[in-house]
Parts: C-alpha cells; structure tokens; sequence
C-alpha cells in the first residue's frame, strides 16, 4: 500500500447519488432560474431566486413604518479600520434604500438586499458570489471580509454580523442582509426546525401527536402554517389533520409558522437516533 | 439554440455528473443542511454557467472546480441557505452513512495537513484524479500540481513516521519521502 492508496483507504462514503430529492432539485432549478441565454448577459447573482415575486412588494411595505420611526443614520454603522470600512449593521428594519445610501455616501458601491429568513440567520450579512467569476476562491476575499460573532453557531459556518470592504475596492459588490420575518411573511429561505439555530433544535418532537406538537411551538411564539401527509411524489399539503397523526419533522416557510410533517406511524428510533446524531443533539 | 437544448443538455448533465458531484461535496463536509446547499448552489451556478460548461467527462472537472468554490465560500459563511434543496436535506439528513472506518494513525496524519495539501490527495485518492485532471479542477499546471503532489505526500509521511507509524506499510516510496522530510 503506497500513501496514494492509504489516503483512498480514508475515503468517507460518497453517499446517497441521485436520489428522487436530487432528481426534484433539478427540476427546481430550471424552474425557479432563468434560462442561462438570460442569465449570460452579464447580470448579477439572483439573490431572489426562489423568493415568489410579491417578496419585491412586501420589503417596501414593511419598510415604510421603519422609516417614520428610524433616523437614516441609526441603519448602519460605517467606520474607517485602515485600509478597510468596517460596516455594522445597527437598524436591521431600515429600508434597503437607507442602507444604499449610507453606503453610497461613503463611496462604497454595494447592492444591499435584505430579505426575511429563518431564526438562525437573521442579523447576517453575506457578500454573494457573482455570477460571472470563474471556479477558484471568492475572487474579493481580499477585499471583502466579513466580520464574524465571537462563537461559531454550527460546524461548517461562522456567522457574519458586518463586513469589512476595501477603500480601494473597484467592483460591485451584492451583498444579502438576513432580517427576522414578520409573522406570516414568506422567508426566502426555508429551514428545517430542528436545524441549529432554530426554535425546535434538540428538542424531542419527532413522533409527538399533533396536539402536544403544538403545544410545543405555542410555548416558543410559533403556529402551524400546514401540513404535509406523505412523501415524496404522495405529498400533499393540507389545512388539518387528525389528532392521532405522528409530527416526523417541519420547517419554517413563514415567519413565525410551522409547516409541519405528519405520518400515521411513528418514526423509526434508529431513524430519529441517526437526525439527533447528524444534527449534533 | 432553443429554449428546450439547455434544458435537455443541464440536465443530461445534471443526470450523467450528479453522483460525482454528490461524492465530492458529501466527502467534505459533515452536516446534511451543508451538503445540500453547496450541491445546490454548484447546480444552480451551472445552470447558470451552462454556456461556459465544457462537453464530456471535462464537465465533471468543472464542476468540481465550481463545487470547490462554493465549498469555500459556505465554510466563510459567505453563501446562503437556499430554499431549493428541502427534500434533499431531509434526505440526506435521513440517509444513513455507513459506519467509517476507524482512521487511527493514518487518519490522524491526514487530518495534520493543511487544507490544500489534504484536497490535493483527496483528488487523487477520493475522485481518483491524475495530476493533469486536477490541474484543470485547481486551475494550475500540471507541473505545479506535480510539485505540490509530491511535496503533499512528503509531508504526509513525514506526519506519519513522526506519530511512529511504521512506514514500511506504506511502501518503499513512503520511507523515501519521509526521509526527504528529514
């Protein structure tokens, strides 16, 4: 055995392939993106792709009131570090405007989207990738940095809570700015309940009837948007179930709701031993 | 070219690179949320991309090198959940990997290297990759990937004699770099 092949012996198993949620994904894709003659033309990272189009809408409503009561100023906090700006985000309900102004004002050419997200994500601000840039690194990692809390909130990721950009950054930058969801707001981004983060993380739901679920999220300010019977294929989204209906797992698709899956038998324990252990409980 | 080719053509592709692609990120990171998203974004920057995408088994590598970005990106928390991905995530988060092996000193070694050196014998040992085929996943010459190879398979060894592994299961070719090392 050469180092070549010990390395190989070290090979984690390369998973599932492609599963029927692999096979939707595609579908997902060449739905919710424009085709790529489209997309060719030079236009930024679609932030929004998956966002539906009365999000656009709703961002200036909410952002209405935010302005009545908020000084422009309050929005972001820029200041010079060196070479850098450093941007703290203070007024996370600031119209997207305000924030673009701040920025321009400085001479910081940002695109700044604020967009409704789940728990976990709110208060982070992201620099995007940009459509055109070739594989390889970030290609402003250097000039584009983010500024991260003190702990690491999962494994794989930090979580940013400001940026730090370049004086002399000559680009554009497109950067997606999580704030919380109004209640019943739909977030753009959908995130399972028991990830880390969320309101249902490590606590033991799975196979709870509906009645105690709901119970459950009451106590932590959260509702039942819907449910969805079955997988797969079989699925369907329904307003009501029976009582008697096992809770194998939901996500947030709204701010503050639920939608929350249900089958007629339980979960396997070796199936909810394997999500406790994947997600960390 | 029609609405419908880069649709048929994605997702011959889609179909024909979705093991690969799935290995390679699944083989680098260790949460089912992860693994879903940087799939996820790899595709949809493909779609994206799809005129820049090269035809045959090059596409794979491309694709690795944009799978590569985006991994890169998503541990400096700079990409996004995405709301694409929910039934994968909730597959994968279901899928059962099978018990790994216990990686003991070898393990422990690899794991001593730093992130490049470690990528670099993952895709020749992992995606089975020769130097001239990472070399377009990395976007370098193939001498330099050559050099870096071999420098990362010296310091592998040289990790390994320093844990006192006996180097002898390893080959001549081990005990030869760890001695380079010395």
């Amino acid at each position: 055995m050469n180092v070549d092949e010990a390395v190989r012996r070290l090979a984690p198993h390369p998973g599932p392939g492609l599963t029927p949620g692999a096979r939707e994904m595609l579908d997902q894709i060449m739905e919710t993106e424009a085709v790529p003659a489209v997309a060719a033309s030079g236009k930024k990272w679609r932030v929004f792709a998956a966002l539906p189009v009365a999000a656009a809408v709703g961002a200036a409503a909410w952002a209405v009131p935010a302005l009545l009561h908020t000084p422009p100023a309050a929005a972001l906090d820029i200041k010079e570090r060196g070479d850098f700006w450093m941007i703290e985000v203070k007024d996370l309900y600031a119209n997207a405007k305000v924030y673009e102004d701040e920025l321009k004002a400085k001479g910081i050419d940002v695109i700044l989207r604020v967009a409704p997200v789940t728990p976990s994500r709110v208060g982070e601000i992201m620099p995007m990738a940009i459509e055109d840039q070739p594989p390889g690194p970030f290609i402003y990692a250097d000039k584009i940095k983010t500024i991260d809390r003190p702990e690491k909130c999962t494994w794989m990721r930090s979580c940013p809570v400001g940026i730090m950009i370049a004086k002399d950054f000559s680009g554009r930058a497109d950067i997606m700015l999580g704030r919380k969801a109004r209640t019943g707001e739909n977030l753009q981004v959908i995130t399972g309940i028991d990830t880390s983060g969320e309101a249902m993380h490590c606590v033991p739901f799975y196979n709870k009837r509906v009645p105690e679920m709901r119970a459950l999220l009451k106590e932590r300010g959260l509702t039942v948007d819907q449910f969805v019977v079955g997988e797969g294929d079989d699925s369907k989204e329904v307003a009501s179930v029976p009582d008697s209906m096992y809770v194998t797992g939901g996500y947030m698709t709204k701010g503050g709701m639920v939608t929350m899956r249900v089958a007629d038998e339980p979960l396997p324990a070796e199936v909810i031993a394997n999500r406790n252990k994947k997600y960390r409980c | 070219m029609g609405a419908a080719d880069p649709r048929r053509r994605f997702e011959e592709l889609y179909t024909e690179h979705y093991a690969a692609v799935s290995a390679y990120v699944h083989r680098r990171t260790d949460h089912p949320d992860d693994t879903a998203d940087v799939i996820a974004e790899t595709f949809t920057t493909a779609w994206r991309r799809l005129g820049d995408m090269p035809n045959g088994d090059a596409a794979r590598l491309w694709l690795y090198g944009v799978a590569r970005r985006v991994l890169a990106n998503h541990r400096r928390g700079e990409s996004r959940r995405t709301a694409l991905a929910q039934r994968l995530r909730e597959e994968l988060a279901d899928w059962n990997d099978p018990a790994s092996r216990a990686p003991g000193a070898l393990g422990e070694a690899f794991a001593r290297l730093s992130d490049d050196d470690r990528e670099l014998l993952a895709l020749v040992g992992w995606e089975e990759l020769g130097t001239s085929e990472i070399a377009k996943v990395l976007g370098c010459s193939r001498m330099a990937v050559r050099q870096r190879l071999h420098r990362a398979r010296k310091r592998l060894a040289a990790e390994l004699a320093a844990l006192d592994e006996d180097l002898d299961r390893y080959g001549v070719r081990a005990v030869k770099l760890a001695k380079e090392n010395a």
